[in-house]
């Protein structure tokens, strides 16, 4: 049986090690992904604190279909969507922001994300939403193209679109600073 | 997917950390959501309505089938196990475990670990008597305590990771009490039996008793000749924990195998292992008298 299986297996039986060992295994992965979203690291902790007790409140009456890793990503982009919805005006304030992401300069996170990281997001973060979520789920959440025109429900070929479009803009934006 | 440039891979590269705090914080929470969504059952009005002869059936329900539980716990024997692997899985799960390593011979251990989850802590205890050092890897305190039997004294250092890589690593590797950390590193050669010998499992009661044998290389050895190891494991016969396991090894096939060493295996409460961090460092946290629970831990 595969590992995720087995773990949400254990879950449903009321085995709460499982619910630490997926909550370690996707915790940096998912706030990585939630960071390059929002451009604020305090704002990606929450989301993936909702996440998580969201998903430990309801896994005995889950069915996944697909991955669990999948599942937790859509759950974070799906909660940070919410978000933007309800605040509409923060899409336009990330392009103009450039600002660094909150808890940049903490020791504890330094080491891995350095400069070109923070160069990295600060670029993302002024591209439209759209593009920069595509961007992200397929290079840092490995998610085909298929999978995440079935998440955003749109074609393929539109979610290609935004990758080719998002990637030619984050060039741009990265030679003029 | 293979990445066409360097902007895609520095994407894809992308890594940050969680903080400890926010594990303990998130942890914490969504322990209570899954304890709390196992609780919710019908209650309240829907049970005051229940028809009156569904409120005896079901106590008589209950009861039948703990009576049954009982009968089946008494009088059905234990299955054998084909490997190890469910040894590993026995202590993936034990919430508080003590692990006593003795040389054969000897009536005293040369290493003592404890290490409890709920807790989340890891105490060593290496040499004897005054030459004792303990050791205390106190997560949710972020601290490193060690102290030194002889002189008393004790060494605090700030500790900034959830575990040590490498306690994780020894943890998830059963504490070295198994000799594969799984089933693709055992030899193809190797064997394992069920030991019929009574007398043997008499020696732990309520163990069953398996050996796995092969051969390895001696790699300390300049000839890097072959050395035949033995594993003696006396697990459990109902929950395959192991109680006890056992080291041997000979230099050719003929020779008798050697008894090294051995070590024995308890599951204490958590209040047992919280006593005695207390005892050997006094309150986990300095500014608290109250034990310090940790992420996870029933409330």
């Amino acid at each position: 049986m595969p590992d995720d299986e087995r773990l949400i297996a254990q879950l449903k039986r009321g085995d709460k090690e499982a619910l630490r060992e997926i909550y370690m295994k996707y915790k940096d992965h998912l706030l990585t992904i939630a960071t390059s979203l929002l451009h604020d690291t305090s704002a990606a902790e929450d989301v993936l604190h909702d996440v998580f007790v969201s998903f430990a409140g309801s896994v005995r009456r889950l069915r996944i279909r697909g991955s669990l890793r999948n599942y937790l990503i859509a759950s974070v982009v799906n909660r940070i969507r919410d978000q933007f919805r309800k605040k509409r005006h923060h899409l336009v304030e990330l392009h103009e922001a450039g600002q660094v992401p909150a808890d940049s300069n903490d020791p504890e996170r330094s080491a891995e994300f350095n400069e070109e990281s923070k160069r990295l997001t600060d670029a993302l973060a002024r591209l439209p939403y759209e593009q920069r979520e595509t961007i992200i789920l397929h290079l840092n959440g490995r998610m085909k193209f298929k999978e995440i025109a079935q998440t955003q429900g749109i074609p393929i070929s539109t979610v290609q679109g935004r990758y080719r479009y998002g990637l030619d803009k984050l060039r741009t934006i990265l030679k003029e600073r | 997917m293979k990445p066409a440039d360097s902007l895609e891979r520095a994407i894809e590269q992308l890594h940050i950390k969680t903080k400890a705090e926010t594990d303990r914080r998130i942890l914490d929470d969504a322990f209570a959501a899954f304890l709390g969504s196992a609780s919710r059952a019908p209650s309240g009005a829907g049970a005051r309505q229940m028809p009156a002869i569904r409120r005896i059936a079901i106590p008589v329900g209950v009861a039948a089938a703990i009576l049954v539980a009982l009968i089946l716990f008494f009088t059905i024997p234990s299955r054998k196990i084909a490997s190890f692997g469910p040894v590993q899985t026995a202590l993936a799960k034990a919430e508080n475990i003590c692990i006593s390593t003795y040389r054969a011979g000897e009536a005293e251990p040369f290493q003592q670990i404890w290490s409890s989850k709920p807790l989340d802590l890891k105490l060593f205890k290496v040499g004897r008597g005054n030459q004792a050092q303990f050791t205390l890897w106190d997560v949710p305190n972020g601290a490193k305590k060690t102290k030194y039997v002889a002189s008393g004294f004790v060494q605090t250092e700030t500790i900034l990771e959830p575990m040590p890589a490498e306690l994780d690593k020894f943890e998830a590797e059963s504490f070295g009490l198994v000799p594969f950390s799984d089933a693709n590193g055992v030899p193809a050669e190797a064997q394992w039996s069920y030991l019929e010998d009574q007398k043997v499992a008499a020696a732990i009661p309520g163990a069953e008793v398996y050996d796995l044998t092969w051969a390895a290389t001696a790699e300390e050895t300049p000839s890097q000749t072959r050395i035949y190891r033995k594993w003696r494991l006396f697990a459990d016969a109902r929950s395959n924990r192991p109680k006890r396991v056992e080291w041997y090894s000979k230099r050719t096939p003929e020779d008798e195998y050697g008894f090294e060493i051995f070590s024995v295996v308890t599951y204490p409460g958590e209040s047992d292992v919280e006593n005695l961090v207390r005892n050997t460092f006094g309150p986990r946290s300095s500014d608290d008298p109250e034990y310090i629970s940790t992420p996870g831990a029933e409330r």
